[in-house]
């Protein structure tokens, strides 16, 4: 019975039957029968009129340009409903300006070269802790005693004000004798005070 | 008999465990409970009053190892709460507590750093209120940080006051910097009335930061050499351009502290710094 679908469907699909017709009368006649619906279908399909496809092609609108338009028409609301799109474009602007500033000013204002020089011919280790270290130790180390027993360390700091001492052998404070501006700090020692 | 060495068992076991009570204090953490509970009402009064806990935590336990009292800690930490509570810049004032701890300060030296601190934060606030310069904006702290630094370096807030009546039409920068060089100005041992003049003179030539660093290193320089402040003011402008006229000065009187340098054991140099 399965055979029989086969050929049935072959018939219908290619309008050639793949092998023998069956050989049941019945299968015969049904087969005959399909046949002769196949013809009528055939025979009864309409065709389209003469220079039908030319005018569907001549209603459609001219030109690339205007899809485009129209499609970009579609993004704008209607019945003046701009207002939220128009404000969410500005502030989506300002925030990219404001975004930009900001980058700007951190990496053009940021850091400004400086070299801290201390004479200390005795000493075995020179730190320099300050403002810009949070007062914390052990972060800048100067780098010596050089043939005329000065220590040296160049730094890139934030442009601003700064106090600092430098730490001789992790006892003695010692204010910058090089600067001029040096304050007490409260403690019963000076600070030095650097502009940059 | 066996249950007596069971007991001696047990003993030597619990001293093997368990060292002895006088050691308790030579273990890093080893805090009482009393204080601990203190360390830990402290650090949560400061975090209500709007102190960073992480860094109030740790200012803590280094009072704490430095050897001073619950009490002790407390005064020396209670002007940062109350910045924080007034809307002052609290961190400020623990950084002056962490320089202190760092240079070995007494607790009393301590205590009465950070309460000299707080009090240059309130000044700094009148003298910005005065000056209409919104002390409490986000965008002032700044200003306001750099005017109560020059407050505790010694400027008068008279000196201050005339400097911020400047202000008007100018940047908060230009102002910061107007105000930074007044303090840098007095600490090199200007007559008060030069150090006022030029500092009006940056603002009412509406000098950027680089021009403001330059006439303070020019004044500095001038002063090593030994010259008098109003002759350092004609020679700055003169050298400008632009002749200033000399104001009149008022002699100054000895400031203890700031002016007992001799300017010509300071020779001229570091730091040098580039122009930014």
């Amino acid at each position: 019975m399965r055979d029989e679908r086969e050929w049935i469907h072959a018939l219908l699909d290619a309008g050639t039957p793949a092998g023998d017709v069956p050989s049941d009368d019945d299968d015969a006649r049904l087969v005959k029968s399909y046949r002769s619906a196949l013809a009528l279908l055939e025979e009864s399909r309409e065709r389209a009129p003469e220079g039908f496809t030319a005018s569907v092609m001549a209603a459609l609108p001219d030109g690339v340009e205007a899809g485009w338009i129209d499609r970009l028409r579609s993004f704008w609301p209607d019945r003046g409903r701009w207002a939220l799109p128009t404000l969410a474009g500005a502030l989506a602007t300002l925030i990219l300006a404001a975004g930009l500033a900001l980058f700007q000013r951190e990496s053009t204002q940021g850091l400004v070269p400086v070299t801290f020089e201390v004479h200390a011919p005795d000493a075995q280790r020179v730190e320099l802790v300050g403002s810009f270290t949070g007062w914390k130790p052990g972060q800048i180390l100067l780098q010596g005693p050089d043939a005329t027993g000065h220590w040296r360390a160049t730094l890139r700091l934030p442009a601003g004000r700064h106090e600092y001492a430098y730490l001789l052998d992790g006892r003695e404070w010692i204010a910058d004798p090089e600067v001029a501006a040096r304050r007490p700090d409260g403690f019963g020692r000076e600070n030095a005070v650097i502009q940059l | 008999m066996p249950s007596r060495r069971c007991w001696v068992a047990a003993a030597v076991a619990l001293l093997l465990t368990e060292p002895p009570l006088s050691w308790a204090g030579e273990r890093p953490n080893a805090v009482p409970k009393v204080v601990r509970s203190e360390a830990t009402r402290l650090v949560e009064e400061g975090t209500r009053a709007g102190v960073d806990r992480s860094r109030l935590e740790a200012l803590v336990r280094r009072l704490s190892r430095a050897g001073l009292s619950a009490e002790a800690s407390r005064q020396v930490l209670y002007p940062a709460f109350d910045a924080a509570r007034t809307g002052l810049p609290s961190n400020v004032v623990l950084e002056k507590v962490e320089e202190g701890l760092l240079k070995k300060a007494a607790p009393l030296a301590l205590a009465e750093a950070s309460r000299r601190r707080l009090e240059a934060l309130r000044r700094a606030r009148k003298l910005l209120s005065a000056a209409n310069l919104a002390p409490g904006s986000r965008r002032s702290q700044p200003l306001l940080l750099t005017t109560a630094l020059a407050l505790e370096s010694g400027v008068t807030d008279q000196l201050l006051d005339a400097t911020l009546d400047r202000a008007g039409g100018r940047s908060s920068s230009q102002v910061k910097s107007a105000v930074e060089a007044a303090e840098a100005l007095w600490l090199a041992g200007l007559e008060p009335a030069i150090v006022e003049a030029l500092a009006a003179d940056c603002l009412n030539r509406n000098l950027k930061r680089a021009d403001v660093l330059r006439v303070v290193r020019f004044a500095e320089e001038k002063k090593r050499q030994g010259m008098a402040g109003a002759a350092i003011r004609e020679a700055l402008w003169k050298a400008a351009g632009k002749a200033a006229r000399p104001p009149a000065v008022m002699p100054r009187p000895a400031a203890p502290g700031v002016n007992s340098r001799d300017p010509s054991a300071t020779p001229p140099g570091a730091p040098r710094a580039a122009a930014p």
